[in-house]
């Protein structure tokens, strides 16, 4: 069985981003990076559906990026990935453009799962595992909480929604998108970091995939929000309301 | 050239985030001038339908093999109409429901 996990470099959401004064992205040698928490999730489950079955499963990595992103692909391989793939890309990317790179690897490699975060904590796009579904023509099951298999070919998922837990029958190959709560995922320790630094990364170029990615959505301005406020203790409910109604005139 | 609301619904009414939407749609009509339409999917609609139908125009899709909300054929459903409908701009409330099938329709 092969899972793909997609994963992204993302700045870290501990540290602050700052954003370029013009406007147009953040300041990329500033920021602190990681594996997006939300695909280090689907890789710890890649890894625990490995460990449960004990034989017979890989898990490729797979990131779309320059250079830089080979850093948390090696902390894929660290935490126990078998293989990592880059696909070279050094241009502004959309949920849409990496949909259609991502099928173009499926394409190639064939995996049974693709087990990705649901949402990316620098966009919170949300978009990528359902466009990839979709390009495919796969079954998904976003927001997972929970997986577990039937048979071999079908999974049951425990979605997250507004309403609650709905669990959803797929049958692979599927596309599944991981939220929150279904794990915790290992921390990789530094001996394995070390030796994950002279571990292969197998680079392709989107060329040799046969896509062009152009992405739909094209980010215009980016700028911090400025939070305005003033905050006042009042000594009692009587000095509310005559504030509320002489200061803030609101009442 | 329209405007396609996808409302979501309980069974019995249209929820409220759907109204959002649609007032997000008659905001952006008004200036370009498309049409509104509310799409309603799922199975045994009469109730949902007529409850909409009290605000736009609403396009029905019943069947009971569409009773539970799955990606792939909202998705394919929700195009469908769109190219059919010849919708610029699909809308829907923001919630799990359309988050886990709008973009796949996209």
């Amino acid at each position: 069985m092969k899972i793909l996990v997609p994963t992204k470099r993302v700045p870290s959401t501990d540290e602050g981003v700052r954003i370029r004064p013009d406007g147009s992205g953040i300041e990329d040698a500033a920021a602190a990076y990681i594996i997006n928490p939300f695909d280090a999730i689907a890789l710890e489950e890649a890894l625990h559906i490995r460990e449960q079955r004990g034989s017979g499963v890989e898990v490729t990595a797979v990131a779309v990026g320059n250079a830089n992103f080979e850093s948390e692909l090696r902390t894929a391989l660290a935490m126990g990935a078998d293989r990592a793939i880059r696909v070279d890309f050094d241009a502004a990317l959309d949920p849409w453009s990496v949909a259609q790179v991502l099928a173009a690897i499926v394409r190639r490699e064939k995996p049974d799962l693709v087990l990705m975060g649901k949402q990316a904590v620098d966009d919170d796009s949300n978009q990528a595992g359902q466009m990839l579904a979709g390009l495919l023509d796969w079954p998904q099951a976003t927001f997972a909480s929970k997986i577990e298999f039937l048979e071999s070919v079908r999974l049951s998922v425990a979605r997250e929604t507004d309403r609650g837990l709905e669990t959803v029958i797929v049958r692979l190959p599927a596309v599944v998108t991981t939220d929150l709560r279904l794990n915790e995922p290992r921390y990789a320790s530094l001996p394995a970091l070390m030796k994950a630094k002279k571990r292969p990364i197998e680079t392709i170029s989107h060329r040799d995939l046969g896509v062009s990615p152009e992405p739909k959505v094209r980010i215009v301005h980016l700028e911090q929000v400025a939070i305005d406020r003033v905050c006042v203790r009042v000594a009692d409910a009587a000095e509310l309301v005559h504030r509320l109604r002489y200061e803030a005139k609101v009442i | 050239m329209s405007i396609l609301v996808v409302a979501e619904h309980d069974g019995a009414h249209a929820r409220p985030g759907s109204f959002s939407a649609l007032a997000v749609a008659r905001d952006l009509a008004a200036r370009s001038g498309e049409r509104v339409e509310l799409l309603v999917v799922g199975s045994g609609l009469d109730s949902v339908a007529a409850d909409a139908a009290r605000f736009a125009p609403v396009i029905v899709v019943d069947q009971p093999l569409l009773a539970n909300p799955t990606a792939d054929r909202y998705a394919q459903i929700i195009a469908d109409v769109a190219k059919a409908r010849d919708a610029v701009s699909i809308i829907a409330n923001s919630t799990t429901f359309a988050k886990d099938i709008l973009p796949r329709a996209a």
